[in-house]
């Protein structure tokens, strides 16, 4: 494959920070999970872009990528169950209004 | 670089994963949002394939565009909202150009510093079966493997406890 490596880094690079944007400014609870998604999502081309281009024959790499895959869904299980916990006991998803826990 | 073909499909898959992650977050209806991010998995996983790593292409459709996908989706239908109040504030204009002035930032600092190391140009892909990977699951990483099976058990088991909603702690009368 002749696309340089850098290529990948340049996309997950990006990524990421779009990544990072969504964390910023949404106040919706399921748009900040879905940004960390994103997050996750560029780590994981990284992840499998190092592997391929260091040691093609050796599947360790995506082996690692593969349990990042699988930690991120239960990430989004445990995250959407908070979620609907504090949508009952606090009827919104505002994190802005969310402030019992301030200092 | 000649316009080889691998060099034209990436450039479609990387348009289309960055066009769809900025519509997952600026789409007006949160469903919409979602459509796109299922959009975004699937374009992830066609760069895997470009990547030689099939396997892990199906992996990632079946659990982001597959399962992450409903589990969300599920969440946006219990969480109901009032008929024309939207259920979140969007964020202010000056906001979102704070964050979209950071976000740049970031994304030039950390490629300035990237782009100095000379990373490899070019690479021989080897001829895998996809398959192959189980024999890596099922020896060297067996340990791994098991810990991930405990951790998704650990993982349903607790968001069924926080979520049900019959929390009473019953107390034994019999005394023992």
């Amino acid at each position: 494959m002749d696309i340089p490596l850098e290529y990948f880094i340049t996309l997950a690079t990006i990524l990421f920070g779009v990544g990072v944007y969504g964390v910023l400014t949404r106040r919706s609870i399921i748009r900040i999970l879905m940004s960390v998604e994103i997050m996750m999502n560029a780590a994981n081309v990284n992840l499998i872009a190092f592997s391929i281009y260091s040691s093609p024959f050796n599947l360790n790499g995506q082996v690692l990528a593969l349990f990042s895959i699988a930690i991120a869904a239960a990430e989004v299980a445990i995250g959407l169950a908070i979620l609907i916990l504090v949508y009952r006991n606090h009827s919104t998803v505002d994190v802005s209004e969310l402030k019992s826990l301030n200092g | 670089m000649a316009w080889s073909l691998e060099f034209i499909e990436f450039i479609i898959l990387a348009g289309l994963a960055i066009a769809s992650a900025i519509l997952t977050l600026e789409a007006r209806e949160i469903i919409y949002g979602l459509f796109y991010f299922g959009i975004f998995t699937i374009a992830v996983g066609g760069l895997y394939i470009l990547l030689n790593a099939g396997y892990l292409a199906m992996f990632q459709m079946a659990i982001y565009a597959g399962a992450i996908v409903v589990l969300v989706f599920f969440a946006i239908m219990l969480v109901r909202r009032k008929e024309g109040v939207p259920l979140c504030s969007s964020p202010s204009i000056k906001a979102k150009i704070g964050g979209a002035i950071l976000s740049i930032l970031l994304i030039i600092l950390m490629l300035y510093f990237v782009l100095q190391y000379p990373w490899v140009q070019a690479v021989t892909l080897p001829v895998v079966n996809p398959g192959d990977i189980f024999y890596i699951l099922m020896s060297n990483q067996l340990l791994s493997f098991e810990l991930i099976a405990v951790l998704s058990t650990a993982t349903i088991i607790g968001g069924v406890a926080l979520v049900r909603n019959d929390i009473e702690i019953e107390e034994s009368e019999e005394g023992h």
